[in-house]
């Protein structure tokens, strides 16, 4: 059983691999049957979780991670984050349309809620500023 | 595809065509239809993926958590 600061760690090395594409890291920092909701999309196995990270591997660099709040209820993880990262690579937005690198500095906030069990995390949901992402590709107009 | 760091397409949508009115609307002339978004119809995408899906999954290219899945991405479910 992970103490609070063990699993502070852990959320915060999910969502660094989940900017980074680090698909490495889901096989210690979450369980097989991991299910997770994003308001994009869910993914309902590690295996899934670990292709859809795949996808985003190299389209940000120089990320800077920020935990401002992270709260344990049981083994529940709650964090609220800020990210700022550079979007250095290409980067696949929908189906049919990739954005090749526009060498912006995105800044984005959120929360990452996450059940534990034993030292993964089996389910969570994640909400983040999805217009604050179209901005910060220059995909919307400034005024 | 797509659990983190993608917009909604409908967002997406949205966006395209904003940031295209916007430079229209600035530049004095009448807006431009919305710019070439070249995602097909859903529906026919949807279908398509779905019997793509199926196939892998008989195939055993696919195991059943993997094509649920799978499935449940393509259903925005």
């Amino acid at each position: 059983m992970s103490d609070a600061g063990d699993r502070a760690a852990i959320v915060r090395k999910a969502l660094e691999a989940a900017v980074t594409g680090d698909e490495a890291a889901a096989e210690w920092v979450y369980t097989d049957d991991v299910a997770g909701w994003s308001p994009v999309a869910t993914v309902a196995s590690r295996e899934a979780l670990a292709a859809d990270m795949r996808g985003r591997k190299g389209a940000f660099s120089d990320v800077d991670l920020a935990l401002d709040a992270v709260d344990e209820v049981g083994d529940k993880v709650i964090a609220e984050w800020r990210l700022a990262a550079t979007h250095s690579g290409a980067l696949e937005l929908d189906e049919d349309f990739q954005l090749e690198a526009t060498g912006r500095r995105v800044e984005l906030r959120g929360v990452l809620i996450a059940e534990f069990e034993g030292d993964r995390i089996n389910r969570f949901r994640h909400y983040w500023d999805e217009v604050a992402l179209l901005e910060g590709l220059g995909l919307l107009p400034k005024d | 595809m797509g659990l983190f760091l993608r917009p909604r397409r409908p967002l997406l949508r949205v966006a395209a065509g904003a940031a295209t009115a916007t430079v229209a609307y600035k530049a004095g002339q009448a807006p431009p239809p919305p710019p070439a978004y070249t995602a097909s119809a859903p529906g026919t995408d949807t279908i398509a993926e779905l019997e793509k899906l199926a196939r892998l999954h008989e195939s055993g290219a696919l195991s059943d958590e993997e094509f649920a899945a799978a499935k449940a991405r393509v259903l925005g479910v």
